[in-house]
């Protein structure tokens, strides 16, 4: 069954309120907001995030090479709309499975 | 029932820690009840994993399998098969059934702290608090929800960002680059382990699980930085008065390593079968070859512009 965009932007935003606690971050999470810049990411926390939505949808993502593609492309930062988009591409198409 | 709640099993790991280091400690005093379960008890040296690192060999020690069949062979996997993308390993690729989930199978309860490769936690009957974690993501990754949040609520003075790890120390001390202050960084790992222990101690007490594991991984990263301090074969003939201090302030880690296995010894009684286990062994290096360097020296590799 597809997900849509509106389901994943729920699970997305609904990890990064969990987060806020420990995070300190006062300002809301949109589709603009940027993971290293406005949330204060470090590399190692794009990877435990990497983690994160394995976890939360069971599945495998190529999430290295999506890090590797915005570091290549040099983007200013990773927003979550572009996770959003990512999500979306990778959740479709895959099938549902653990790693091998 | 003992008065640990009833623990019939312990694993209590020592990353990185050699018979090297630790005979000489035991014959120094500076690790009397490691020297008395070892005259009592069992030891033996045994071959880690190929290759012997970290993430490879937990997960062969909490599986019993090679690192062929449960699939975890370094710290980095590829992304997909055909990528060339490199990922940290995590739980996920771990392929092999677990001893925590081995126990839960026979209806008994498991406990795990500190374990790499834990991360996403397994969800085990028991608790996981996974090891090799950056200190913002403790509480999400930790098993079953809402554990850290107790455990900060019940243990006084309990400090997760000391708990978990610092990234950029790391990175600095496996580099050999130099940590403003080493006695420091031994602080740090002498409070970290604490609050691993203090959590331990808490769980054994609170929440009963028949096997219980923890790894203190202070000792591999006081090695990774410290060796010349440790190794008794590199002691100098005639030592500095600040040889003498650094050293006495890592046997300062070990004493206080050692009090906690005494400790555990008591809480968990004569009935509780307690395995003290390593992953790698560890020595030192007077040269090191930087492949990369050597392989553009010889034609053999170019640089991407801007990757210099």
């Amino acid at each position: 069954m597809q997900i849509t965009k509106d389901q994943l932007r729920r699970e997305l935003l609904g990890i990064f309120a969990q987060l806020r606690d420990d995070w300190n971050y006062s300002i809301p999470v949109t589709e603009d907001t940027g993971i290293f810049r406005d949330l204060g990411f470090e590399s190692i926390d794009a990877v435990a995030l990497g983690s994160r939505l394995e976890e939360q949808f069971d599945r495998s993502l190529p999430f290295a090479r999506f890090l590797t593609t915005v570091r290549e492309q040099k983007l200013p930062d990773i927003t979550v709309g572009l996770l959003l988009d990512f999500l979306l591409e990778n959740l479709n198409a895959a099938p549902a499975g653990r790693a091998s | 029932m003992n008065p640990a709640g009833g623990a019939r099993a312990m694993i209590f790991g020592l990353d990185g820690a050699s018979f090297q280091v630790l005979d000489d400690l035991t014959r120094r005093g500076v690790m009397p009840n490691l020297a008395e379960l070892m005259a009592t008890g069992v030891r033996g040296s045994l071959l880690s994993t190929v290759p012997p690192l970290t993430p490879v060999a937990w997960s062969s020690l909490v599986t019993g399998r090679t690192p062929g069949n449960h699939g975890v062979t370094g710290f980095f996997q590829f992304d997909a098969p055909e990528s060339f993308s490199l990922r940290i390993v995590s739980a996920r690729e771990l392929r092999s059934e677990t001893v925590w989930s081995i126990v839960n199978r026979h209806g008994l309860r498991a406990g795990s702290l500190n374990f790499p490769i834990h991360c996403p936690p397994p969800r085990i009957d028991g608790y996981v608090i996974p090891g090799w974690l950056p200190w913002k993501w403790i509480r999400m990754f930790s098993h079953p929800a809402g554990l850290v949040a107790k455990l900060q609520r019940e243990i006084p003075g309990l400090d997760i960002r000391e708990l978990a790890m610092d990234f950029e120390q790391e990175k600095k001390s496996i580099a050999g680059a130099a940590i403003d202050n080493h006695e420091n960084w031994i602080e740090l790992h002498i409070r970290r382990d604490q609050h691993w222990f203090d959590v331990l101690c808490h769980q054994l007490r609170r929440d009963p699980c028949e096997l219980v594991g923890i790894v203190f991984d202070g000792v591999d990263k006081l090695q990774h930085l410290l060796w010349p301090y440790l190794d008794p074969a590199l002691e100098p003939e005639r030592p500095t008065e600040g040889f003498l201090r650094l050293r006495e302030r890592c046997w300062d880690y070990f004493r206080q390593l050692d009090r906690f296995l005494g400790e555990v010894l008591a809480m968990v009684g004569e009935e509780c079968t307690v395995f003290i286990v390593s992953d790698h062994g560890f020595t030192g290096t007077s040269q090191i070859l930087h492949i990369n360097t050597w392989l553009e020296q010889n034609g053999y590799l170019t640089w991407k512009a801007g990757m210099e």
